[in-house]
């Protein structure tokens, strides 16, 4: 915004227009602006840069098989047509049932269902020509014709055989060692999406407190989320080490200069936990919070040792 | 001629062209990332190829409608995918019945329905986008991941969050503008 600019609303929303998260009458007040400002459109620039990051972040992973070819089918169909505009996609088959079973393996890319079937596809419609070709003719070329066809079907029955086989050795090895690997680290990932899940979509529980890790600790973090109305909290940790035999993660409230104990923890391999516990009072009425780590049960007073804190 | 060696610019300008070869030079380039993006966002591959089907037929029939004066490229390439999927998100969530509001559902749901297969998907689509995010403050991260990935608006966000919307707004610039210098090292991708 330069200083010969007055001052409008709608420069506020321009973010929410790079996300695209405006309703339409929101989205048209900015479009308004951007028609007129120069500094809009340079904001406007900048922020769906940063969109732009989030979207080119994420893993390329395998597409469905045939969607290029059916995307340049759909392309080559709009180019013939008199208006472009009216060309329709080419409809994308659909499957059956998809589990989130199904989806590890076919983002993995060793579980081709529809390249399976759609050789179940093509055998079931070979016997079909084959039946409808008995019942149509009685000739030697008829024969001739159902043998060969019969043979295209041991070829896709044989290729089958080799397609589970094959999904059979890649899940056996390397795949394996692959979900392993990644498993620890999913974890963390997995309870962070957790808590954004229920933020974002339930009414009754709050993200009340945010800490992050101290210098020990730079990569924890973790959020305290309360049920609206109770005592009851739930703390959401990540990226905390294991500790040695012996010692336990311990959060405190703090006070008015007391430091309450309230939950002592562990994490799991991939430095993540899930601590529901209780407090008295009203949450505001505590001026903090931390995460330190201890020895020994009952400890009156937290150690020295901070790898959470407050924000 | 060897596609693979154009600029991105230089395959749209030939896809205005109605050059098919220009296209699946576009696609392979990043049919796969425009993929992920719906397919992180919907949980749903049949609706994915359809919103990615959407997008390169949209720049090859209205790819002259791109206009290198207001943003790069791939910004626009990934403006058109999310907003294609932002519209599919939001026609879903009028089925109210896809959202569980009892938070136990979610707090159980690593040992109730997320085997550890499962879950490695989680994963794979979440290390690098969880790696950007992290350069952000959490309430900003926040305010970002729950507009960006679920589609919420800056009045929906403040609501669930309890937050002032002007707070939520705020956060939201601060978040993208921060988004944008974290883009050159962690991309593997980069636009030709």
């Amino acid at each position: 915004m330069t200083a010969g600019e007055k001052p409008n609303p709608a420069f506020e929303d321009l973010a929410a227009h790079a996300l695209g998260v405006l309703d339409d009458e929101d989205n048209e007040r900015v479009l308004a602006l951007l028609e007129v400002s120069p500094a809009a459109r340079a904001e406007l620039r900048e922020l769906l840069e940063g969109a732009e990051v989030l979207g080119m972040s994420l893993p390329a992973v395998d597409t469905p098989p045939g969607m290029k070819e059916r995307l340049l089918a759909a392309a080559a169909a709009a180019a013939d047509g008199p208006s472009v505009a009216e060309a329709e996609r080419v409809p994308v088959q659909p499957a059956p049932e998809f589990t989130s079973a199904d989806a590890l393996k076919w983002v993995l890319g060793i579980f081709r269902p529809a390249r399976l079937a759609m050789a179940t596809s093509v055998a079931a419609l070979i016997v079909a020509a084959v039946l409808a070709g008995t019942f149509g003719r009685q000739t030697s070329d008829l024969r001739q014709e159902t043998k060969s066809l019969m043979d295209e079907i041991q070829a896709l029955e044989s290729e089958l055989v080799q397609e589970k086989a094959s999904r059979t050795n890649m899940v056996s090895n390397a795949e394996v060692s692959r979900l392993q690997e990644t498993n620890d680290a999913l974890q963390e990932a997995l309870r962070d999406q957790m808590w954004l899940t229920y933020v974002s979509n339930n009414q009754s529980w709050d993200a009340s407190e945010w800490l992050t890790g101290g210098s020990t600790a730079p990569r924890a973090h973790a959020t305290i989320v309360v049920k609206r109305g109770s005592q009851d909290a739930v703390l959401l940790v990540g990226g905390l080490d294991p500790l040695r035999p012996g010692e336990h993660y311990q959060l405190w409230f703090a006070a008015d200069g007391q430091m309450t104990p309230m939950a002592s923890f562990q994490v799991d391999r991939a430095g993540t936990a899930r601590v529901p516990f209780t407090f008295s009072g009203n949450i505001y009425d505590y001026g903090g919070a931390a995460v330190t780590v201890e020895t020994g049960s009952n400890v009156p007073a937290p150690s020295a040792h901070h790898v959470l804190y407050t924000e | 001629m060897n596609y693979t060696e154009l600029s991105d610019l230089d395959l749209l300008d030939r896809i205005t062209q109605s050059d098919s070869d220009a296209l699946s030079a576009l696609y392979d380039r990043y049919g796969r990332r425009v993929f992920a993006l719906a397919a992180r966002i919907l949980n749903d591959p049949i609706s994915s190829e359809e919103i990615t089907q959407d997008v390169f037929l949209s720049i090859w029939r209205r790819g002259s409608s791109y206009n290198a004066a207001k943003g790069k490229f791939t910004t626009w390439l990934f403006g058109i995918a999310h907003n294609r999927t932002i519209d599919e998100l939001r026609k879903r969530r009028r089925d109210k019945s896809r959202y569980s509001d009892d938070i136990d559902d979610h707090l159980n749901i690593a040992s109730q329905s997320i085997s550890p297969d499962d879950s490695a998907v989680v994963q794979s689509e979440y290390a690098m986008v969880r790696e950007v995010l992290d350069t952000l403050p959490p309430p900003q991260r926040t305010v970002i991941v729950l507009s960006y990935f679920h589609g919420l608006t800056q009045v929906e966000i403040a609501e669930k969050l309890e937050q002032p919307l002007g707070t939520v707004k705020t956060r939201m610039r601060l978040g993208l503008k921060k988004l944008r210098t974290a883009l050159d090292p962690k991309i593997g991708v980069e636009e030709k």
